[in-house]
């Protein structure tokens, strides 16, 4: 191989924002969803970024451990203290363009809405683009269950998007 | 409006990229790790490498040596030993000195005839000295353990040395040879 820049850079451009994504659901407190992208990513790359394929899911896995670690953490809950993050709307996390719309807005909200379990299956299905036998193992969670949750989280979905669409003049994207 | 629009519309928008700042802690985090990109393992290159043309020629040479064992079996100097009887064999019909001398590392040869044959003497040759000497550990990378717990692989080669000395003709003999060690070291995921 002769490109001289590091196969992480590369695979981190493609995966770190939905990591970042994720790990903001998983973390307890928004300031943490970076450092928990770090340990995870630094922790699992450490291990198998020699061989320049990294599966995703052991990352995302990592970072969904880490948290409910640092959760109950008493050295986590004293960074937590002396840090000052503003709280950001889902829809932060996401690329503005031109095409963003109302609609996409009003999307963003109900997937905001919707029950932790759910959102979480959601996002590592939808934009971690995992399988439901990854997501199972990343969650600690059988295939079933999962399966159950990514349903109902689209359901749910379809139901409140209107709901949100004829809200969504009062509660503008910031 | 189905779930499978809902779908469609969820996969068009795309999570925000990381920040240069924060890529920039990242790989102030991996440091050296960050680097490495890929491990080759030489042997295993050569394994997985197609067979050489050479072994196309390998069914010649097995049918030339079929060919000439079958011709010797024929003989009559090799089947006479076969078809009389074994008492008569070759090994029974040795001297009873040679095959008895149970000292002779090699059977059939005496001691007196082994240190005229060699040169060497057989008698009075210190114990030999065994060294092992460390080469260099080779990083063989994360290999999976049967029971799905990833583990590190290092190879370690050794020289092994082994020295026999005789001091009344102040004769030694060196020997070596190449040893490998696989060490798997569990690797802690969380």
């Amino acid at each position: 191989m002769t490109n001289s820049e590091p196969i992480w850079k590369a695979w981190f451009a493609k995966h770190g924002g939905k990591l970042l994504l994720f790990a903001k659901q998983q973390a307890r407190h928004p300031g943490d969803a970076e450092d928990l992208v770090q340990e995870a990513f630094v922790r699992i790359w450490r291990i198998y970024g020699h061989t320049g394929e990294v599966s995703p899911g052991l990352v995302y896995r990592a970072i969904r451990r880490l948290a409910i670690d640092w959760a109950r953490s008493l050295d986590r809950r004293k960074i937590r203290e002396q840090k000052v993050v503003l709280e950001s709307p889902l829809s932060s996390s996401f690329e503005r363009s031109l095409e963003i719309g109302e609609r996409n807005k009003a999307l963003l909200r109900a997937v905001e809405q919707l029950p932790k379990e759910q959102g979480e299956v959601l996002t590592l299905k939808i934009w971690g683009e995992l399988t439901f036998d990854e997501i199972s193992r990343t969650l600690d969670e059988s295939l079933n269950t999962v399966a159950s949750r990514y349903r109902y989280a689209l359901q749910k979905l379809k139901e409140s998007v209107p709901r949100e669409l004829r809200n969504g003049s009062g509660s503008s994207l910031k | 409006m189905n779930e499978f629009d809902i779908e469609k519309e969820l996969h068009s928008l795309t999570p925000v990229a990381p920040s240069e700042d924060f890529c920039e802690r990242i790989e102030n985090a991996l440091g050296d790790s960050g680097t490495v990109a890929m491990c080759h393992m030489p042997q295993s290159d050569q394994m997985e490498s197609p067979p050489p043309a050479r072994v196309y020629r390998y069914p010649l040479f097995f049918g030339f040596a079929a060919l000439i064992l079958f011709g010797f079996f024929l003989s009559p100097v090799i089947v006479k030993p076969f078809l009389n009887d074994p008492q008569d064999s070759v090994v029974n019909s040795q001297p009873s000195s040679m095959v008895d001398n149970d000292d002779s590392p090699l059977y059939g040869v005496s001691l007196e005839e082994l240190d005229d044959f060699s040169g060497f003497p057989s008698d009075g040759w210190l114990d030999p000295t065994i060294e092992e000497r460390f080469l260099k550990r080779v990083d063989e990378g994360v290999v999976n353990r049967k029971s799905g717990t990833p583990a590190r692989q290092y190879r370690y080669h050794y020289i092994d040395e082994t020295l026999w000395t005789h001091p009344a003709t102040q004769t030694r003999i060196l020997s070596t040879s190449p040893r490998q060690e696989v060490f798997l070291i569990d690797l802690e995921l969380y």
